[in-house]
């Protein structure tokens, strides 16, 4: 622990929710839980005359616990730990622990930002909001949210990025409020809306008019920073610059009311016309081409005050631009049918009233709430037919790869689960644990349905399935990822080496906020007559070098093309980053809050004390082998340094899945390994693909495995014998002892190939199916 | 190589589950059951292949394609005659003056997406941008409908640094997803050994063998997909089609012609993936998003286009490929006419300029006309989705056919745009 930033947390952050903590006996009463759903599973079993599976070894249970509830196979002391363990509830405890680890927070954001295409790579606004969302993720699984609360504060989410994480689910559809809504729906309730968006469903109850009824919930959220005092400001800014340019028009034109246009179409249309207004505008001017003339005139006299309007725009909008969509605010706004809304039972473009769609008995007149929090406690309730339903059987899917509703979100009136009782008791179990995630995930894995053998048959899509044994599955991109991961680092559960920079961006936008909110409107004024005449005068600067370009363009000097394009660009950087420094005296890049300021802001509290460390510890050094001479000995150390670098760089790329930006990049391990891109309600994807096989081979997988300061390599290194290797590299790599077979068969490579057996052992190990299926 | 031994067993159940080749299926969709009814008839000879240009950021039309000479919008950029008498191009476009023979001008795009994200999804899959659905682009439409030319290789290329590929499988299986390269001089990632052949390949069986008892056990459909996987990658290392993907196969010379950074070398790479007979290619050149300084940027932008366009047009033109491959020039948006306070052009949808050339077209055109000052469409308007149908017409999908989405949601190639059929010979 010495080597580790230790951060602990103090609750500085208040929820605003009553938080309903579930309480610790109800946990311990999962047991009997657990047992009821083994008694539903085996009683559909015996009914349908099936023999369940064969419980797993604990050799197997450690390797899928981990998997399942953290998400990355066992190293190899915390398998041999359990292994070696006498306790009788190894098994149970296991499971707690588990779930109580940080490896559990990686793990299910995971899932979660697949559901909910969380994308900490968008480029807008420097990601703010999606790093505060995705910490904001990361934390209420971390502290366990009960599951409704969870739900309740996105779909109900309103506030500054900094201050409330949770908008970000909002932010994620920005300007697509209906789309939106069909996602929540989808997600939440498990229930495809989308095709009522353009008419009425075709498969399924819901109309076009349903549709409205529950989009007007959310249509009146909005992204987007409050500037009324600032757009005052301009207001009366331009306004003053209006007058000015009246004034000047009227002297030049001699004619009262005279404004000019920059336009000349709109002058013709004038002309064209005959009614009242245009007759007005004319004002007397006979023809469309003297009109011009005048016109032409004015603007020349008036165009430093138009221009100057311009600038202002500009630079207000640079000013905010950092953080344009920092806020998001919800009004009680109906949305309105389309224009081509073709059904009877009302009109295109009608105002539609919130309703929801489960609930006949609502009354929107009856508001006391807004729509948003209406809204979010109806979608919550334990009321609503559909909302705990949905949940309770994604994790059973979660733990047993099949749900007993497939697919998990496209539920009807007439939908079946494969063992309806056992549907009705896991619901009921969600609501009785008070939406409690972990607590339900522990009953379940603490089944003897759970502990058993995985599924050896095919288990066609769209049959019923009753679970003899969970499914089998390949790992999931970043379940393959962050056990190559343990394989490589120490302690990748704790390891964050982005976390200070995603809280720094958050935290920058807060700075950039609150000193923009210190001016006065005069202040603010000042400022913005500062920067107008500095771009002023930069761009006459430019002016001048323009001109010059041209003439180097035409004459084809390249050399003076490139250097006068450069001195250009320059000039506008210089403006752009002035802004900055005299907006908000560049708050927004400098330091200087601490990490755990910055976390706590971010709302990252833990429950007790907690640590994550942003760099990596030292790996141990190696020793020098005796009996070199001077100059090998010089040699040596050369290369331990180059290695000892280079070794950095290529674990800090090796932190887990959740830890990078995600998706991943296109190409990227995870990415080919079908990462989702967050595109699309979960879209990652479990297939092959031959870039997967071309990835394994040849890629540099392999050696970042077998290098010495890899953590498998490190293990190796302390081996004796052929013996132990092969023994050490199966149980880290695929957590059991080899047969005999198996090892005999390896014992023949290490005879053949001597000193490059390891990495042959190692390279076919990484390319068999037994280390990326999940059995 | 032959990827399907044909006795091998294997290759149907790889066929059928995992459908692997980098990502892309074999075979066209064969039990489309909705064909099409009434509507456009297909292109008696449509394009076999398509070359898809995509000018990320938004081209400006005034300072490359639809000139507007004396009018103040132009700003300083002067146009030049072209081998097609009566027609100009921009001044920024020396060499493809000389293939405007070739080429079909488009003036009179007119869309209302004006935001990136948003423009550049419209123009690749003909849909609005949605947050529920991904759709489809053309070339993964010219997979779905037409199958491939050349069974070994994947049948759509995406070449170019996005992180993101807009008009890829869309709804389509992700079989249908094009083939990404980042960068054309390393071609295909991960493709050589670092083993020699026989310790690669003993260390293969290796793997095979230690499996040998997992795989007996789980013999599923998900588990054979792995093991055909490693089947047609070691294929794919041994292949003589990968020279395809190798850009060390043209002379120095030819490579000089497409110009020496990426969109050149992307262009060259095309070039061979077609030759291949790779059904579609497309390649991104971004940074003409020029809100600022328009007239020191755009040169240096058209100095790429134009040199590799030009290259490109001139090399398929000799070989004679240019007959049946449809080469597209477009983007996201125009920009406005009227010159911004910082020398820039900001976006603009109304009217912009695309080009398309190759595959029967008729070259040395201009069709639709915006006004005197480039703000306006006056003739022949095409939205988007029009513009889309015109490809799609010149490849032979067709324009009429419906999809459905798994989701059951019925969707065309390019929505409800109408193909300019008159623009083709």
């Amino acid at each position: 622990m010495k080597n580790r930033r230790i951060l602990s947390l103090a609750a500085l952050f208040a929820v605003a929710l009553v938080v309903v903590l579930p309480a610790q006996a109800e946990t311990k009463n999962t047991r009997a839980r657990s047992k009821q759903v083994d008694k539903l599973v085996n009683k559909l079993l015996a009914e349908q005359k099936l023999e369940a599976h064969k419980p797993i070894s604990d050799e197997q249970f450690v390797r899928r616990i981990y998997l399942a509830a953290i998400g990355r196979i066992p190293s190899g002391s915390e398998a041999a730990e359990f292994l070696a363990s006498k306790d009788k509830n190894k098994r149970e405890k296991l499971i707690d622990e588990l779930l109580e680890s940080e490896g559990y927070v990686s793990h299910f954001y995971n899932y979660w930002a697949d559901i909910l295409r969380l994308n900490t790579r968008l480029g807008r606004s420097g990601n703010a909001n999606e790093y505060a969302y995705k910490h904001w993720v990361k934390e209420s699984l971390r502290s366990n949210k009960p599951y409704d609360q969870f739900v309740r504060e996105m779909v109900s989410a309103t506030g500054e990025t900094w201050e409330n994480g949770a908008a970000g689910y909002y932010h994620r559809d920005r300007g697509m409020p209906l789309d939106n809504m069909a996602n929540t729906v989808r997600i939440f309730l498990g229930t495809r809306l989308e095709c009522a968006q353009c008419h009425d469903h075709p498969f399924d109850k819901w109309s076009q008019k349903d549709f409205f009824k529950m989009a007007s919930f959310t249509y009146g959220v909005r992204a987007g920073y409050n500037r009324n005092s600032q757009s005052e400001v301009r207001r009366e800014m331009q306004n003053e610059r209006r007058k000015k340019i009246m004034e000047i028009s009227q002297r030049i034109s001699g004619i009262r009311g005279f404004y000019p246009t920059r336009r000349e179409a709109d002058i013709d249309r004038m002309y064209e016309k005959d009614d009242r207004r245009s007759v007005y505008r004319r004002k007397g001017i006979a023809t469309a081409e003297e009109y011009k003339a005048i016109n032409k005139k004015v603007l020349a006299a008036t165009a430093k005050y138009d221009r100057d309007n311009r600038i202002t725009s500009q630079i207000l909008s640079d000013i905010y631009n950092p953080i344009r969509y920092s806020s998001l605010t919800a009004n009680d706004r109906n949305s309105k049918l389309p224009h081509d809304y073709q059904y009877d039972d009302a009109k295109p473009n009608d105002e539609i009233a919130p309703e929801p769609m489960f609930d006949s008995k609502f009354n929107a007149d009856g508001l006391d709430e807004s729509y948003l929090d209406t809204y979010a406690d109806w979608m919550t309730s334990t009321d609503n037919p559909r909302f705990a339903q949905v949940v309770a059987n994604r994790l059973w899917k979660k733990a047993f790869g099949v749900g007993l509703i497939e697919p998990v979100d496209q539920i009807t009136d007439y939908t079946k689960p494969y063992n309806p009782e056992l549907m009705a008791y896991l619901e009921k179990s969600m609501k009785e644990l008070n939406f409690d995630m972990k607590s339900f995930l522990a009953m379940l894995y603490k089944t003897e349905a759970w502990q058993r053998s995985a599924h050896a048959e095919e288990i066609p899509i769209g049959k019923p399935y009753y679970f003899q044994g969970p499914a089998l599955k390949r790992m999931t991109a970043e379940q393959i990822w962050d056990s190559l991961s343990i394989l490589t680092i120490d302690d990748p559960d704790h390891f964050q080496p982005n976390l200070g920079r995603e809280l720094r961006t958050i935290d920058g936008e807060r700075k950039i906020y609150e000193e923009l909110s210190k001016h006065t409107p005069e202040q603010f004024k000042t400022i913005l007559k500062e920067l107008t005449a500095q771009a002023r005068a930069g761009y006459a600067k430019q002016e001048k070098l323009r001109e010059k370009y041209n003439k180097a363009r035409a004459e084809e000097d390249q050399q003076l093309i490139r250097e006068l394009g450069r001195e250009i660009r320059d000039v506008q950087r210089e403006l752009r980053s002035n802004i900055a420094k005299v907006a908000y005296n560049n708050v927004g890049r400098s330091g200087g809050r601490s990490m755990e300021m910055m976390m706590a802001g971010a709302g990252m509290t833990g429950s007790g004390e907690r640590y994550v460390r942003t760099s990596l510890p030292r790996v141990e050094t190696k020793k020098m082998p005796e009996g070199l001479s001077a100059s090998q000995r010089k040699n040596w150390v050369r290369q331990q340094k180059s290695m000892a670098s280079s070794w950095s760089r290529t674990a800090a790329g090796m932190a887990r899945a959740s830890e990078l930006p995600t998706p991943a990049p296109r190409g990227h391990f995870l990415r080919e390994f079908g990462q989702s891109d967050r595109e699309l309600i979960e879209n990652a994807n479990d297939g092959a693909s031959v870039p997967q096989a071309l990835s394994l081979m040849n890629g540099d997988m392999a050696y970042k495995l077998m290098h010495p300061y890899s953590v498998l390599g490190r293990s190796l290194d302390k081996c004796d014998s052929p013996e132990e290797e092969i023994r050490t590299i199966y149980q880290l790599m695929l957590t059991r002892q080899p047969t005999k077979a198996e090892t005999e068969r390896l014992l023949k490579v290490y005879e053949t190939e001597g000193k490059n057996a390891r990495r042959s052992v190692i390279w076919a190990m990484l390319n068999t199916q037994q280390f990326i299926f999940s059995i | 190589m032959n990827l399907f031994r044909n006795q091998d067993f294997t290759r149907r159940n790889f066929l059928t589950t995992a459908s692997s080749l980098l990502g892309v299926s074999m075979l066209p969709n064969l039990g489309g059951a909705e064909e099409t009814k009434a509507g456009i008839p297909l292109r008696k000879n449509p394009a076999k292949r398509m070359i898809f240009l995509y000018m990320g950021g938004g081209m400006t039309h005034l300072d490359t394609l639809d000139t507007k000479p004396g009018h103040e919008n132009q700003g300083p950029v002067k146009e030049i005659k072209t081998n097609v008498p009566g027609i100009h191009l921009s001044e920024y476009l020396p060499g493809l003056s000389n293939h405007m023979d070739k080429m079909c001008i488009i003036n009179s795009l007119s869309s209302t997406a004006g935001a990136h994200e948003q423009g550049r999804y419209l123009m690749h899959t003909s849909y609005e941008k949605r947050a529920t659905i991904k759709h489809p682009g053309i070339g993964a439409y010219m997979l779905k409908y037409l199958g491939k030319l050349n069974k070994d290789l994947p049948g759509n290329v995406f070449i170019g640094g996005n992180s993101r590929i807009d008009g890829g499988a869309g709804f389509f299986e992700s079989s249908f997803e094009p083939l990404a390269i980042n960068n054309p001089e390393s071609g295909l990632k991960n493709i050589r050994a670092k083993f020699n052949p026989t310790d690669f390949r003993n260390n293969l069986d290796l793997a095979a063998e230690l499996d040998g008892g997992f795989r007996k056990k789980y013999n599923l459909k998900a588990t054979r997909a792995y093991t055909a996987m490693y089947e047609d990658a070691v294929n794919l290392m041994e292949s003589e089609d990968l020279k395809a993907f190798d850009l060390r196969q043209e002379s120095e010379a030819t490579r000089e012609m497409y110009g020496d950074d990426a969109f050149g070398q992307g262009c060259l790479l095309a070039k061979r993936l077609i030759e291949h007979d790779v059904r579609a290619v497309e390649v991104t050149y971004g940074g003409w998003d020029t809100h600022q300084n328009n007239f020191i940027s755009v040169p240096e932008r058209t100095a790429v286009l134009d040199q590799a366009l030009s290259a490109l047009l001139a090399d398929l033109d000799r070989s004679g490929m240019l007959e049946d491959t449809l080469v597209v020039l477009s983007t996201e948006f125009g920009r406005t006419p009227r010159i911004n306070q910082n020398a820039g052009r900001d976006h603009y949808p109304k009217a912009f300029s695309t080009m398309i050339a190759g595959g029967g077209v008729i070259g040395g055109q201009k069709y639709g006309k915006t006004s005197a000052g480039g703000e306006e469409v006056e003739e022949n308007m095409l939205k988007p989705q029009d513009f889309n149908a015109t490809i799609a017409y010149g490849v032979g999908v067709s324009t009429d056919r419906i999809v459905m989405s798994p989701s059951l949601r019925p969707f065309k190639v390019a929505h409800k745009g109408k193909p300019v059929t008159k623009l083709f010979s």
